[in-house]
């Protein structure tokens, strides 16, 4: 009996210890951590994916719209701002630089590495925002976020990169760490008068019917931008995707690249790391 | 019983009192403010909605155009909303951590 | 400009089946744009596939074709190499046309 009570107390003792590093664990910000389980979640949530295929989305999770998917690619709704933005990224500025001189390798297969955090202005820099930067520094004007010639330039520098996969750091820094959180909170935050967080369709309701649409997996969502929305009936880089959720949801929206939206941009695209891109895609 | 009954007659004169006046400029305005303070606060905590600025919005119009009770009703509407976005924001300022995939 | 169209022809047995996608804005002319004004009517009125000579598809378009229309059929005859030729007309008068080689 004794030897009994005794046990119980020191289990007690040890759960007790056991919940305060877990409290503990719970403070600290610790994104590999993060990602292994957020990769594990979805792993085996839809165990018969392969971490490379949840970069197309609902099509990794559904059968029969993969199948219409399949027939759709024969003639990719997104080759006409492929072209237009192949034909853009070539053509100089007035001051005869082009993109290619702002980016690493000339701008070619480079989509894996954004968003980054930017050590020296201590902010996360998506590439929408880069390339506008680029514009800037040479006399041009920025370019509107969310359509047009940003999507299709989008659409071409992530053409150059298909298949190479996401490869995001978080920089030792406590900014970089600040930025990941304040996108982590973002993603996990219910909002709108609807109360639903990104996480309510993209986390718990993954793969399951939002009306007619299959709701796509946050793991690797971000590898298919810009895309065609067969809905849009144009194509739509991240930001139009982000501030459309944000008002399906009846919240008033961000303006594009606002800082909440690039930290996001930057946690979910650390959570995917490892996951090709596969942009530009094609959605219903 | 009679309580009951004392209550019941002191909420209808009550109701038939603000029914009987219609609102005017003055309290469509202030209904108005204290809505536009609200959606404010919701504004600082980042978590506005798109049915309050609706509600404001239709507020605005019906005071201009002199419909000060409609105004009124649009403007509290406003208001309760935007009073439940700043709940929201504060509930999930520490309730997102349960959400969170571990 | 590049080209409005994309073709994929292929032979089969006797018969050549084609898909092409076209690059148009296809407006009604009831639908109305961000300034709240009617945006002009601008359509493909006339869709035509020629092989060897001779028209092989017409389609009558109108308003009530979607935005960069997909279209699928299949001609009798028709073999790998040959060339297959696509215009179309709109209601503003602009065209485009396009020759592709069918596949095998």
């Amino acid at each position: 009996m004794r030897s009994g009570r005794l046990y119980r107390v020191g289990f007690a003792i040890a759960a007790l210890l056991g919940f305060v590093s877990l409290a503990r664990a719970a403070q600290a910000p610790n994104p590999a951590a993060d990602q292994r389980a957020f990769q594990a979640y979805f792993r085996s949530r839809f165990p018969t994916v392969k971490l490379a295929d949840f970069g197309n989305g609902p099509y990794a999770v559904n059968a029969l719209m993969r199948k219409q998917w399949e027939e759709i690619m024969a003639f990719p709704p997104y080759d006409f701002a492929l072209d237009a933005g192949k034909a853009a990224f070539a053509k100089p500025f007035a001051n005869g630089r082009g993109y290619a001189d702002c980016f690493p390798n000339k701008g070619i297969g480079i989509r894996q590495t954004f968003p980054y955090f930017d050590t020296k202005t201590g902010e996360v820099v998506t590439l929408d925002l880069a390339i506008n930067r680029c514009r800037i520094a040479n006399g041009e004007k920025p370019l509107p976020y969310q359509v047009g010639l940003m999507a299709a330039i989008t659409a071409y520098m992530a053409e150059t990169s298909r298949g190479k996969a996401f490869d995001i750091k978080i920089p030792d820094d406590p900014r970089a760490l600040a930025a990941y959180e304040d996108g982590k909170r973002f993603f996990y935050a219910r909002r709108g008068q609807l109360n639903f967080s990104c996480a309510s369709c993209h986390v718990q309701a993954a793969g399951q019917r939002l009306r007619g649409d299959i709701l796509a997996p946050a793991l690797g969502i971000l590898a298919a931008f810009p895309i065609y929305r067969s809905d849009w009936g144009s194509m739509g880089t991240i930001d139009r995707r982000f501030t459309s959720c944000n008002a399906q949801v009846r919240s008033v929206p961000f303006a594009p690249q606002d800082k909440t939206y690039r930290d996001l941009e930057y946690f979910l695209s650390y959570m995917s790391n490892g996951v090709p891109i596969t942009g530009p895609g094609a959605r219903p | 019983m009679k309580h009951a009954i004392i209550l019941a007659a002191a909420m209808a004169t009550a109701l038939s009192a603000t029914a009987a006046r219609a609102a005017t400029q003055a309290d469509a305005a202030a209904a108005l403010a204290a809505a536009l303070a609200a959606e404010a606060r919701a504004g600082q905590l980042r978590n506005q909605w798109l049915p309050t600025e609706a509600a404001l919005k239709t507020a605005k119009a019906e005071m201009a155009a002199g419909h000060f009770d409609a105004a009124v009703t649009a403007a509290q509407r406003a208001e309760a909303l935007a009073h439940r976005s700043v709940a929201q924001a504060r509930e999930q300022d520490r309730a997102w951590t349960a959400a969170v995939i571990r | 400009m590049p080209s409005t169209i994309r073709v994929r022809a292929v032979a089969g047995d006797d018969s050549t089946e084609v898909q092409a996608l076209i690059q148009h804005p296809m407006d009604s002319g009831f639908v109305k744009g961000h300034d709240g004004k009617l945006i002009p009517p601008h359509y493909i009125e006339v869709l035509t596939f020629k092989h060897d000579g001779k028209v092989v598809f017409t389609a009558f378009w109108g308003p009530a074709v979607s935005r960069d229309p997909y279209i699928k059929f299949s001609f009798k005859g028709g073999k790998k190499d040959d060339d297959l030729g696509v215009s179309w007309i709109d209601n503003l008068g602009k065209s485009d046309s396009s020759v592709a080689k069918i596949m095998g």
